[in-house]
């Protein structure tokens, strides 16, 4: 029984993540409701799991049976955006590696635990890395974080428009002052600035007209 | 018409548009046994004040219909949850398909032992 994660690139993970959210958020609200949906759109329970970090250093997993969402019960209870970030990562597997639940079951736990050991690695880290995308794409969309991007480039104006082009370090600061708008941990809005080449794109922003703007909003995905 | 009372329990306590979590952090219930409650994992209230303090969290008035529909379903379910020792074919539905933990040196069966007996103790 070998276990092959299908290979999807960032592009694949983003077709996934706008049919997700054109059939369960398409008002594109922020926070997007990512609990709700879970619990009433798809129908999964959330079942807070004490010490599952503490002691098997996962902040959560979806079953076998993909009904149940294992959280971290001290991760439920006191960090919302990680726990936001958990439960869009296991909707990811959850979307996106149905077949791979499907491909395998278990008759006994010894079955389960050769299964584990049979697995190479780098099969463990492409699954997590598309989790993590999707959970990136769905909590912060693309649509949402330009337009918050534009709105905060336009707050700083003042500051920064004698400047011939805008450093890296401004993202760092403009993920702090996004988190809070999508729920989610700082890091997780500057990978979305980075893989969307949201600085590049902005990086000479202030020079641009306000035609050459639209026009970069027309470029994006 | 409900077949269950965690069913039940559920399709209310979304209707007031509340998440599992909210709904035990604003009324001060304990999540996991309300999870397992709604997933039939675990006997519903049988005594009349919690069952009471639950109905009044749901917005159901003791000696509605609504009350005795919630009273029934807590009676019939109770003989329904599942006892005794959780099978291997229940407990292989609700396993991690893959194990975060997973090493260069390979997967630490002791760990994984442990994660399934406190798995296990998830299901009673």
């Amino acid at each position: 029984m070998t276990f092959k994660v299908p290979y999807l690139n960032y592009e694949n993970v983003r077709e996934h993540a706008k049919i997700f959210l054109s059939k369960y958020h398409p008002s594109l609200k922020l926070p997007v409701p990512i609990e709700w949906i879970i619990e009433s759109d798809l129908g999964l329970h959330i079942h807070p799991f004490p010490n599952l970090y503490r002691i098997f250093r996962q902040s959560g997993f979806l079953s076998h049976d993909r009904k149940v969402i294992y959280i971290d019960e001290y991760q439920y209870d006191n960090f919302v955006e990680k726990y936001r970030f958990t439960l869009a990562h296991e909707v990811g597997h959850f979307v996106m590696h149905k077949s791979l639940y499907e491909d395998h079951s278990f008759g006994s736990v010894q079955e389960y635990i050769d299964f584990l050991q049979s697995i190479p690695q780098k099969e463990l880290y492409w699954f997590e890395t598309q989790g993590d995308w999707f959970a990136g794409q769905i909590l912060v969309p693309t649509e949402r974080l330009n337009e918050c991007c534009v709105s905060l480039l336009e707050s700083n104006r003042e500051r920064f428009a004698d400047s011939d082009y805008l450093s890296p370090e401004f993202w760092s600061y403009a993920s702090n002052a996004l988190a809070e708008i999508f729920e989610v941990n700082p890091i997780v809005v500057e990978i979305r600035i980075r893989n969307e080449s949201l600085s590049e794109a902005y990086k000479d922003y202030y020079q641009k007209t306000s035609k050459q703007i639209k026009q970069c909003f027309a470029n994006f995905p | 018409m409900y077949t269950s009372f965690g069913e039940f329990f559920s399709a209310k306590r979304k209707a007031l548009g509340k998440t599992l979590r909210e709904f035990c952090r604003e009324n001060g219930f304990d999540a996991p046994n309300l999870s397992r409650i709604e997933r039939g994992l675990q006997t519903p209230p049988q005594g009349k004040e919690k069952r009471l303090q639950y109905a009044r969290a749901l917005g159901i008035k003791e000696g509605s219909d609504e009350w005795l529909e919630f009273c029934d379903l807590a009676t019939i379910s109770a003989g329904k949850i599942p006892e005794g020792i959780v099978s291997d074919k229940e407990l292989m539905a609700q396993i991690p398909i893959l194990f975060r933990s997973i090493k260069k040196e390979g997967v630490d069966k002791e760990k994984i032992e442990e994660l399934l007996k406190a798995l296990k103790k998830e299901l009673r």
